[in-house]
């Protein structure tokens, strides 16, 4: 009897058996969005959306936020002036672009996102006296969710953008504390980045990056970027679209660099076309890093009719890269020293001259710029990497210079034409992009007066 | 010299064989759990002649008289802590007699309070009972098999236990346990019963290489749960039981020297060590601008020597006349000096195939000094044979000085031949401070004839600083046409000071009321309690960079001469490792336990509550910023004890067990390298894994130490914790890799453990099968049908990160009481497991599957003194990491050594070289 009783116990504490587990109550933070206020002053200061209109002159000394769909405009002759000296983050305020931000310059009245006149020095160029230009999807609003917004557009036209480039603060994703900044950071996949005459100028590091989108880059003009590295446009996954008619005088590194790195599923596929490109690549200390272009890791697209003077490294086109579909043909070299000479096609990588490529040998070649004296600073004099402090300020920024081709340069008329641009842009209108076809001529200025109209 | 030093402990191991035969044969048992005393002296003396003899007893208890001559004696065993016990014996010519002499413990009438038992302090007679007579399964470990074991820390002991394997750190030590396939996050450590907190930021639970093996009683590995036990421990849990106070006075001291065989063809590099015990931002507050006055060179300054390792123990201990006061002081100092060559492939996936690529070769020499302090205090003051309480206090110390150098060329770029190439240089200096305070009061009352209480009070603190992890970036190489590439340093990271510190503070109350009445003619215990622990972790970490002014400087000798400029002068506050946590968990049980006939069942129920908050530096724009979660669990358990009969166990048990989140892996952060592929980020809806858990185990203990262990296990695990790939982005863009859960995994196997002793040998073996399965989700890399580069996630089925098929274990021992000498050949099987998993589908880096040879001798010098050796890593068994793909020569511009093609990828190769100890032991 009494085994039948704890036989039982044993059987009905059997039953007690299941495992209760409660689901966890999870109450977490949901990030704080400070509605967008309408622009009454002239200091922008916190959530910000509307119109900066024509001819006035706006100023931030604190971080502007730009909500998820909301817009920021800027009309004609709008000057924008970041109050900051680069010491830190507070003291080097950044415009975080959640929605759309569109800058309207023109010709005659042009834009600028720029420093004080007085900090407006060649000194200044690399030492990033405020944040830059973030456009990113706003925070999602929970973390375990896939995040519901996507960013917007950034629509950039006879806009000025200079002298950036401080660490970042706190709380300030995609980048993280102490991480350099960019003039311009453009992550937002499948939205488009339309850049279109503009000018760059100044930056600690790349001048502009991009983790994805859809790029329109014509007829822009960039100077002295990169302190002792950096690119002047640097290309990473999910980034598709075309750079052409650009001028870049002086980067640190490459001019224009092409990688599908920082995993997305849309594969970085650039054309790039009709630039110039003097001076690059000499204040890179990492041996073989490129000084004009490179395509790696992955990277694709159609690189035709690029003129590349002095630079320390021609096309670079590594083992890594997406071989199969990038395509290269009529780019011109011309180097005033045996080494430059020896790099036209960067030994690092494994491109090799094409049929209708210009190269030749030390100070052949001369592709009879306007005003500038392609031999002034003799490079056989310079083998390795120097610091900005040591290089002139004729070599970094165009000043006075002028880099239009002479009638009879080598470099007219033997573009390549018959290829199509990718026109990954969906904008259209007056605020949509101008995808020029590629020119006849080599470079960014042709001769029939089309191309950088700067 | 260096082959010929592991053959001459092997020749010592041999000597002192010896035959014997005679004519008195017995045992010495315990008189009260007749259970074999192992060296216990034995003497005979003649009644009537000058006859005198004496011998020891062996690993079984046994012992042998040979030739003595016919006539009445008189024999005596002798045992510390034990009454002496004679009898009067006739030997006969051509016979042989046989005596068991049964020795009572002294002191004995006080013993009943004492929960848990207590035999001869540490001794493997009270291992094997604990494991024979414990509600649960459960795997124990003597003091006594430690110190003559060939290890120095608790988790190299670990690595002997049945179903255990070790995960190792970089230096080839031993540090975290994985039990049945279970890695770290499954397994709780326990001091006395007391969950501990970690000084490792991002585990939960304590690195056991901070223990020295030589302050502990016993090591328990439990494998199933009771109700009275804390539920996340699903993997099991491993207590460390802590020396007590002994009835007579006892020292026990330690010292030896020591030397790695690595050092004997170079020298150890040390470094400076003073530098900043905090970062510029903690010194002088988050809106302070650093400058480059904050930042020493002295990390930089290193020296050469032949570093000796040196150990000291001492153990002092006693009771006072009246038996009510016993005190326990054991100090443990180990200051040992380790080597590492390790050679590292960096392994990328093809954009176009998934295929894996070789992408550089990496160099990397280790150096590292560890210094491991551990002092450990307990009082204990029995009032009345109803009333005791101990006070327990214990500090631990592991502080470690790392200097790493290593040079990485790149065999992808630039690399156009043989010796020529990228090189990047870096040199790393490193010191970490881990301590641990624990102070625990701990009383044992029977209120009443049936009515016991006890409850512990515990405050402890775990604390890691890595002040000043300073590193030099350097770039150089040779150039195709053969010129030296002069040295400079990474121009936007050439200097990094990095400072990290965390402490996890834990205060808990335990209660317990055991009440036994007689049911129904049985004894039934019936026990309730609870618990409550509130813990604070907090979090710090900030990082500098330095970058070089003018940035073509090349590396000058001496790293005072070239220039920087700190470039991100505020640190890094917002960093993920900025965090506070806390943590609330209360529990409450009600466990009952009977017999009925061979039949022994305990089983009942826990409750325990779970309340999460934390606070992060990051800005309120962030998600997750702040949050709380909290839960509850009911966790059932039932434990079966079939007595085949004295010697026969069969188990049978339930439990369900939980295992909580790391606090690293919920914060909301984004962070890691950030030229990693993926950002790593956190995942505060990360929810618990709970499983439920089967035992089955039979259990054969013939005589003595003997015994023979069966088992199988069968875990199902709900929402399973990996690291995998994802498209929620926290800030980051593209993918991420996050701490998920994943559905369900499995994982079952069985065990054997066998241990047997024939007078003066003994053989241990146990040999583990394990077979874990869970499915997440991979990337895998292709080329779409419009001939673009993308990826698509595919399910992968695998085993659990850690999880080796097979793991064994073969001990042989020789113990000879008479010539006072204890020798131990000690190897261990690690079979092949996954070491990392990788986002790619079919990439996961594997660890292969390795064999560890370790040796030990002990010779009783003369009175109370002890000479030992101690020998590790015999073989030189290398860490080996592999891809289960073959590699592909054509992934690389070169031949590359190491990758053969069409055998699997080579990752990984770390060399230790062996460790030689040599020791004085000193016992009363």
């Amino acid at each position: 009897m009494k085994k039948i009783i704890n036989l039982a116990v044993i059987i009905g504490s059997l039953f007690l058996l299941s495992a209760c587990h409660q689901k966890e109550i999870v109450n977490i933070s949901k990030p704080t969005v400070e509605a967008g206020a309408a622009i009454t002053s002239d200091t922008l200061k916190g959530s910000v959306k509307g119109t900066m209109v024509s001819g006035k002159t706006y100023y931030f000394k604190s971080d502007v936020t730009v909500n998820n769909g909301d817009t920021l405009l800027m009309q004609s002759g709008v000057k924008l002036i970041a109050i900051g000296d680069g010491t830190s983050a507070a003291k080097s305020p950044q415009l975080t672009i959640y929605g759309t931000f569109i800058s309207l310059g023109t010709q005659t009245d042009p834009n600028w996102i720029t420093v004080p006149d007085a900090q407006r020095i060649q000194a200044n160029a690399f030492a990033g006296l405020w944040g830059g230009i973030v456009c990113a999807p706003a925070p999602a609003p929970d973390p375990n969710q896939a995040n519901p917004y996507k960013g917007g557009d950034l629509i950039l036209k006879w806009t000025h953008i200079e002298f950036a480039g401080g660490p970042s603060g706190i709380g300030n994703p995609p980048y993280a504390q102490g991480d350099p900044r960019y003039l311009i950071l453009f992550a937002n996949l499948n939205k488009n980045f339309i850049m279109e005459d503009c000018w760059i100028y100044g930056s600690k590091d790349d001048a502009i990056r991009t983790t994805g989108g859809n790029i329109s880059i014509m007829r822009n003009t960039f100077e002295s970027c990169g302190q002792a590295g950096g690119e002047f446009f640097n290309m990473k996954s999910g980034t598709v679209g075309d750079l052409a008619y650009n001028m870049l005088i002086g980067a640190a590194t490459n001019s224009l660099k092409a990688a599908n790195t920082s995993t997305t599923t849309i594969q970085c596929n650039v054309n790039m076309y009709n630039n110039t490109m003097v001076n690059g690549g000499w204040r890179q200390t990492k041996t073989g890093r490129g000084g004009s272009i490179d395509y790696e890791q992955g990277a694709r697209g159609l690189c035709y009719n690029n003129l590349m003077v002095n630079c320390r490294f021609g096309l670079r086109v590594t083992t890594d890269a997406d071989l199969p579909n990038i395509a290269y043909n009529n780019n011109y070299d011309y180097g005033n020293s045996a080494n430059i000479v020896a790099q036209f096609i960067a030994t690092d990588g494994v491109a090799s001259f094409k049929a209708n490529d210009i190269h030749g040998t030390a100070k052949q070649n001369n592709p009879m710029f306007y005003g500038f004296d392609v031999d002034k600073f003799d490079y056989s004099t310079q083998t390795g990497a120097v610091s900005y402090t040591a290089q002139a300020l004729y070599l970094l920024t165009i000043g006075t210079s002028n880099f239009r081709l002479q009638a009879g340069s080598p470099a007219i008329g033997k573009g390549k034409t018959d290829f199509a641009p990718l026109k990954a842009v969906t904008a259209t209108g007056t605020l949509g992009a101008n995808v020029m076809l590629p020119g006849k001529d080599i470079g960014a200025y042709q001769s029939d007066g089309t191309g950088n109209q700067h | 010299m260096k082959r010929s030093l592991p053959l001459i402990f092997l020749l010592v191991l041999l000597t002192g064989l010896s035959y014997a035969s005679g004519i008195i044969k017995g045992n010495i048992t315990d008189k009260k759990t007749a259970e074999p005393l192992i060296g216990a002296t034995v003497h005979i003396k003649g009644k009537r002649t000058d006859f005198k003899a004496a011998t020891s007893t062996g690993l079984d208890g046994s012992f042998t008289f040979k030739n003595v001559p016919a006539g009445e004696y008189e024999i005596e065993g002798k045992y510390i802590s034990y009454k002496d016990e004679d009898k009067d014996i006739t030997v006969k010519d051509g016979a042989v007699v046989t005596v068991t002499l049964k020795l009572e413990p002294k002191g004995s009438e006080l013993k009943e309070v004492v929960v848990g038992g207590r035999s001869a302090g540490g001794s493997d007679q009270a291992a094997r009972r604990i494991e024979q007579r414990a509600d649960q399964v459960l795997n124990a470990v003597s003091a006594k098999t430690i110190e003559v074991s060939p290890d120095i820390t608790v988790a190299n002991v670990m690595q002997r236990v049945s179903g255990v394997s070790v995960e190792r750190s970089s230096n080839g030590e031993a540090q975290y346990p994985i039990i049945r396939g279970m890695e770290k996050r499954y397994i709780s450590t326990l001091i006395n019963g007391v969950k501990i907190p970690s000084p490792d930021n991002k585990n939960r639970y304590v690195p056991l290489d901070i223990f020295p093996a030589d302050i502990i009683d016993r090591l328990e590995v439990y494998k199933s749960l009771t109700p009275s036990m804390e539920a996340d421990a699903i993997g099991g849990a491993v207590n460390l039981v802590l020396k007590d106070a002994p009835d007579d006075f006892t020292v026990n001291a330690n010292l030896a020297a020591g030397y790695s065989q690595i050092f004997f063809n170079k020298d150890f590099v040390s470094f400076n060590h003073s530098s900043a015990n905090s970062s510029p931002r903690i010194i002088n507050g988050n809106d302070y601008l650093a400058t480059n006055a904050d930042f020493s060179t002295a990390r930089y300054k290193t020296g050469t020597s032949k570093p000796v390792s040196s150990v000291f123990g001492l153990t002092l201990g006693g009771r006072t006349a009246d038996k009510k006061l016993g005190v326990l002081a054991a100090v443990s100092y180990q200051n040992t000096y380790r080597g590492n060559n390790s050679v590292y492939f960096g392994t990328d996936v093809d954009r176009t195939n998934n295929e894996p690529v070789v992408s550089d070769i990496e160099s990397r020499v280790y150096n590292i000094q560890q210094q491991r302090t551990g002092i450990h205090t307990k009082a204990d003051y029995k009032f009345d044979s109803k009333n005791k309480i101990d006070l327990y206090a214990a500090y631990l110390n592991l502080t470690q000085n790392q200097y790493r150098f290593a040079s990485d060329t790149d065999l992808v770029l630039g690399r156009t031949g043989m010796g020529v190439g990228r090189v990047k240089i870096n040199e790393r200096s490193d010191r970490t401070v881990q301590q641990i305070y624990n102070l625990t009061l701990k009383g044992n009352h029977t209120l009443a004839d049936r009515l016991h209480t006890d409850w512990s009070l515990v405050y402890s603190k775990a604390e890691a600083n890595e002040p000043d992890r300073a590193t030099l970036d350097i770039s150089t190489g040779v150039l195709p046409n053969g010129t030296q590439i002069a040295p400079t340093f990474d121009a936007l990271n050439g200097q990094q000071h990095v400072w990290a510190k965390n402490s996890d503070r834990d205060k808990a109350a335990y209660l317990n009321f055991t009440y036994t009445p007689k049911l129904l003619g049985t004894d039934v215990d019936f026990s309730t309690g609870g618990m409550f622990r509130d813990k604070d972790r907090t979090s710090i970490y900030d990082s500098y960079s330095l970058r070089p002014i003018p940035s073509t400087q090349t590396v000058a000798d001496n790293v005072d001469n070239n220039t920087f400029q700190i470039f991100n002068t505020q640190g890094t506050s917002d960093d993920a490792l900025n965090y506070v946590f806390n943590e609330k968990v209360g529990a409450y049980y009600g466990q009952f336990k009977f017999q009925v006939g061979k039949l022994q069942t305990v089983g009942g129920v826990r409750a325990e509550y779970t309340r999460q908050s934390w606070q992060t530096g990051a800005s309120q724009k962030l998600a997750g910023t702040t949050g709380h979660i909290q839960y509850y669990d009911v966790l059932p358990s039932i434990a079966f004890k079939y007595k085949l009969d004295d010697k026969q166990n069969l188990r049978l048990s339930y439990y369900s067990g939980i295992s909580r989140p790391g606090f690293y892996e919920l914060v909301p952060h984004t962070g890691g390298d950030p030229d990693a592929d993926y950002t790593e980020i956190g995942n505060p809806n990360l929810k618990r894994v709970t499983a439920d858990n089967y035992d089955l185990r039979y259990e054969f203990f013939p005589k003595g130490l003997d015994q023979l262990l069966v088992g199988a296990f069968y875990k199902q695990i709900n929402n399973p914790i990996e690291f995998a790939i994802t498209s929620n982005t926290g800030g980051a863009t593209g993918y991420s890799l996050q701490a998920n859960n994943f559905g369900t995994g499995t994982n079952y196997g069985f065990e054997l453990d066998f241990t047997k002793y024939v007078h003066n040998f003994g053989i241990r073996a146990n040999y583990t099968f394990t077979n874990s399965k869970i499915t997440t989700s991979k990337y895998v890399r292709y080329r779409d049908a419009n001939g673009f580069l993308t990826q698509r996630p595919e399910m992968q089925t695998r085993p659990l990160q850690g999880q080796s098929k097979n793991i064994g274990n073969v001990s042989l021992l020789y113990k000879s009481a008479k010539a006072g000498l204890d020798a131990q050949i000690a190897l261990v099987y690690t079979g092949s497991r996954i070491n990392s998993v990788s986002p790619y589908l079919d990439n996961d880096i594997w660890q292969k599957a390795s064999t560890q040879l370790d040796v030990s001798v002990e010779k009783k010098l003369f009175k109370h003194f002890y000479g030992y050796v101690k020998a590790a890593n015999l073989l030189n068994t290398p860490f080996q990491l592999e891809l289960h793909r073959a590699y592909n020569p054509a992934s690389t511009v070169l031949p590359v050594e190491l990758q053969t093609p069409g055998q699997n990828v080579f990752v990984r190769r770390d060399k230790y070289e062996q460790t030689y100890l040599l020791g004085l032991r000193f016992k009363l």
